[in-house]
């Protein structure tokens, strides 16, 4: 290794700078924080805290419903993003870039927008009343929001697309031609489908299970946004403790609390499964070795009735398929159009939010054109870019290192550098807060650089894993045979080949820090706010067709950056990671 | 009634002709080999015997059952894929039992069919490991098993051995022909090595740019091919333009020479033909060669390449400006010994050793 290894190689920054970054913006604040649920830093050590959330009821029926939230999210994403997955799996050319595209969209489309749009939707003159009274032709005004109901759709409608991205790299290193195996030894494709492709998917579905079930545990936009005060979880206890009660221990016993359940489920995940599969490195499913369940056979041989029956008549059969793509389009559907309801509303002429909205007017536009929402735009524009370059430069060498010289160090290396996508945001933006405020750094651009690159950092080296490993270090070595110095071939073969994909990790996590709410929910403080922070708090008061318009704005950027990102290393990408 | 019956079959993939029309029958116990070079059309021959790819035109029969619109789970072939395609999360006694449960047997039977496999291809001892857990030629004969545990009376081969080191493949085509012997079943076998379809096969069906060439057993193939490609996919050939003379002898005029030639008499006289010479059928020592009128063509050139090759040498002359190539046994070190280039040295070609192939436009 020759330049690469000097952009980041093991002799001068390796792993290092990443892991020491790590280990002061995400392990301090978050065992700090932690510790608080046990420790009292003028006291030593304080039960309370913990005792108190144990004994008061109403904290058990919130965590009991924050299990169950999440669960029920967990579960209907994994449902659902498994056929949306296999559908574009199975899909090839255009059609396929297309439907992944939908799916690409709505993942990076922020959680504030898309949740936004489900108020407009779900909301007491929304789309959906409108939809009712037209067909009925009664006036409708049924409550279809701040109920569990409305919550739930919010939640797997926000994390869905989380599911589908996980599931589909798995579905994709299956060797197509087992499949071929399975039936050339006479199992029919529903059989092939349950005995070789799921078990074989099955790492993929448990990670999408983790990601979903640990993001949804952590969530509080939506509770907050599409809930009532029954809907309250655990995130948002937390935040009021924090900054209402001021209550540090607490809001700490309560993270403690949320976070032994997410160690808990991650633990067992990488006990069954391997870490590999976070990153998009699958590894084979361990044997069933035992003998066969008995019942086995009898299971099969009924499946073989229903089976026959179903595909005995030919209309049944014929349509099928086209059924079954049918339904999935409609998830694919599920997960895109919602958002788009956001656009006519933002050229309402009306103040209030309702549907149909009253066409056309830019006023709303122009509203954005404040003092406050352009600081807020500057200052969140700003923040990206520095979390985008700060990110790069620490997971660059990381890779690199990772790559080429980690050795035994793989498994270790790779926990410890995708952790905080495995910890519940909440979590780490608490501990950051509280860490900045003993710095007195509250409220500074700083604070909200380090804390958006901890959250972007474990997608940009696993982005940047795959790209290091896509680089042929032969051709560098081939450059120097044919007597290219150093600068040549940085400039010449090193940086052409690599700058594609340094360029969509930059743009990962540009749009990571531009979507980002929990982090600047609590470090932005008195200094002015970033957009999200800005939309959050105009949410808060009451939904208006600013939002509206501010929503559209950044929808259409994300959009127009998701899609770049994507051509970017679709073009040059030997292997496209997906 | 043949086992297999491929019937005026066609394939085509956009504007390429993946096969073009095709017939063949394969006989009950037979071992056929599909021989060609990568792009002939053999594996998409064995794709639609499978019922991979459906074929645009005609009929392929199994034991007189018509296949068409079969999907491959209803077939009951047997099949083994190039790098093996063993199902990774499953033991090798489970993966040589798929197929035996797909078919709803009992686990007993399952049992006592999985040990049969196993044992034989000699894996007893590994049927509880993982297929990850094994060496290459270990997994090929994971996948053998799992081909033949449930009796198909048809198991199709693509390039089994493609996977496979040297001195592997060497072991498991012999495991491969005892298997076939053993057990009876017909085996269709694709692959691009002729040495293993010389070894393995009852006939070969050598194929060339989308359609069959010649079916036959391998010793007519070799020493009888009807075409150029024949001739020169199988085996080392020199190909010289003669023909046929009025006396029913063969004339060459590059080499000035007459000879007699097995199946000269059956073409008309004035026949342009191709006289093919086997490079090991040439005499080194022409006082050996048997003699009589045209019986031999007795041939001076100067050498051009003396290459040794251990059993053989291997001698390029120039006779009178074509190439001719000579392989000689060595029966001792004289034998081998080097012939420097431009050296002359006289040989002969045995008439009753050659065999004629019809002109064709170049």
């Amino acid at each position: 290794m020759i330049e690469l290894a000097r952009l980041g190689g093991r002799a001068r920054l390796g792993p290092w700078p990443l892991l020491a970054f790590l280990a002061v913006a995400f392990v301090v604040p978050v065992a700090t924080v932690l510790s608080l649920a046990v420790w009292d830093p003028a006291r030593g050590w304080n039960a309370a805290p913990v005792l108190r959330i144990a004994t008061t009821p109403v904290y058990a029926t919130v965590a009991a419903r924050t299990l169950e939230i999440a669960a029920w999210t967990t579960a209907l994403c994994v449902l659902g993003g498994f056929p949306i997955a296999a559908l574009i799996h199975r899909l090839a050319g255009r059609p396929r870039l297309v439907v992944f595209l939908l799916v690409l969209l709505p993942f990076w489309t922020s959680f504030l927008v898309k949740t936004f749009a489900w108020m407009v939707l779900l909301g007491r003159n929304g789309t959906v009343n409108a939809l009712i009274a037209a067909l009925t032709g009664e006036p409708a005004s049924a409550s279809l929001l701040f109920n569990a109901g409305a919550v739930l759709v919010g939640m797997v409608h926000g994390l869905m697309p989380f599911a589908v991205l996980t599931i589909l790299p798995v579905l994709e290193s299956i060797d197509p031609r087992l499949a071929h195996a399975s039936a050339s030894l006479g199992a029919r494709p529903s059989e092939t489908f349950l005995r070789v492709t799921l078990p074989l998917a099955m790492p993929g579905i448990a990670a999408a299970g983790l990601i979903v079930f640990v993001t949804a545990v952590g969530f509080f936009i939506v509770p907050a946004l599409l809930g009532g005060p029954r809907q309250t979880m655990v995130a948002n206890l937390i935040i009021d403790m924090v900054q209402e009660m001021l209550n540090w221990p607490l809001a700490a016993a309560a993270s403690a609390m949320m976070f032994a359940v997410v160690a808990a489920v991650f633990v067992g995940y990488v006990a069954m499964f391997g870490i590999g599969t976070l990153v998009g490195r699958g590894r084979a499913p361990s044997a069933r070795r035992g003998r066969p369940r008995a019942g086995r056979r009898a299971f099969w041989i009924a499946w073989d009735r229903v089976a026959d029956l179903l595909s005995g008549p030919t209309p049944v059969r014929r349509l099928a398929g086209p059924a079954g793509t049918a339904a999935t389009l409609a998830l694919v559907a599920f997960l895109v159009l919602p958002t788009l309801f956001l656009v006519p509303v933002s050229f309402s002429r009306s103040g209030i939010v309702d549907w149909p909205p009253e066409l056309f007017s830019t006023k709303w536009y122009a509203a954005l054109d404040t003092p406050l929402w352009r600081s807020a735009a500057w200052r969140s524009a700003t923040v990206a870019t520095a979390t985008g370059l700060l990110s790069l430069a620490l997971a660059l060498p990381a890779a690199t290192w990772f790559v080429r010289h980690a050795g035994r160090l793989r498994t270790p290396a790779l926990v410890a550098m995708i952790a905080p996508m495995v910890v519940p945001r909440i979590i780490i933006a608490i501990g950051l807060f509280y860490l900045f405020a003993k710095l007195g750094i509250v409220g500074s651009w700083l604070g909200l650089v380090i804390g958006h690159t901890v959250i972007a950092l474990p997608f940009v080296v696993t982005m940047l894993i795959a790209v290091v490993q896509a680089f042929d270090e032969r051709i560098e070595q081939a450059a120097q045979v044919c007597g290219a110095g150093p600068a040549m071939r940085l400039r010449r073969v090193v940086l052409p080949l690599l700058a594609p994909g340094l360029l969509s990790a930059f743009i990962f996590a540009f749009v990571t820090s531009l979507d980002e709410l929990t982090i600047a929910l609590f470090v932005t403080g008195g200094l002015g706010s970033t957009l999200p922070k800005q939309m959050w708090d105009e949410a808060l008061l009451r939904v208006s067709p600013t939002l509206a318009a501010a929503s559209t704005v950044v929808f259409v950027f994300m959009s127009v950056a998701v899609v770049l990102a994507q051509r970017l290393r679709e073009r040059h990408a030997p292997q496209p990671t997906r | 009634m043949p086992k297999l019956r491929i019937d005026a079959v066609r394939k085509r993939f956009g504007d390429v002709a993946a096969l073009l029309d095709t017939s063949l029958d394969v006989e009950a116990g037979e071992f056929v080999t599909l021989l060609g070079p990568s792009g002939s059309g053999k594996t998409t021959l064995l794709s639609l015997i499978a019922g991979l790819i459906e074929p645009d035109a005609g009929r392929i029969v199994l034991d007189g059952r018509d296949l068409s619109g079969l999907p491959p789970h209803r077939r009951g072939l047997g099949m083994v894929f190039q790098s093996y395609a063993l199902f990774p999360h499953l033991s090798v006694a489970e993966n040589v039992a798929f197929g035996l449960r797909a078919r709803r047997l009992p686990d007993a039977e399952v049992d006592a069919k999985v040990r049969r496999a196993l044992g034989t291809v000699r894996l007893e001892a590994l049927a509880h490991r993982l297929p990850r857990e094994l060496s290459g030629g270990q997994q090929q004969r994971v996948a053998l098993a799992r081909a033949i545990a449930y009796d198909p009376g048809l198991v199709l081969m693509d390039e089994p051995l493609g996977a496979l080191d040297r001195n592997l493949r060497e072991e498991l085509k012999g495991e491969i022909g005892r298997l076939h012997r053993e057990l009876g079943t017909t085996v269709l076998y694709v692959t691009h090595d002729q040495e293993e379809a010389l070894v393995l096969s009852d006939r070969i069906c050598l194929m060339n740019r989308a359609r069959i060439e010649q079916v036959d057993p391998p010793q007519r193939l070799y020493f009888a091919p009807r075409s150029r490609f024949a001739a020169e996919f199988l085996g080392e050939s020199n190909l010289v333009p003669g023909r046929v003379g009025p006396d029913g002898r063969v004339e060459v005029d590059a080499w000035r020479s007459r000879l007699r030639v097995p199946g000269a008499r059956e073409r008309a006289a004035g026949e342009a033909v191709l006289l093919m010479v086997r490079p090991e059928t040439i005499e080194w020592s022409p006082g050996d060669a048997a003699d009589g009128p045209d019986a031999v063509a007795r041939l001076t050139g100067r050498v051009l390449e003396h290459t040794f090759l251990g059993a053989t040498v291997r001698c390029v002359l120039d006779v009178a400006g074509t190439r001719l190539t000579v392989l000689r046994r060595t029966a001792s070190i004289g034998d081998a010994r080097r012939l420097d280039a431009g050296t002359t040295a006289t040989v002969a070609v045995v008439g009753e050793r050659c065999h004629l192939l019809p002109a064709e436009a170049a």
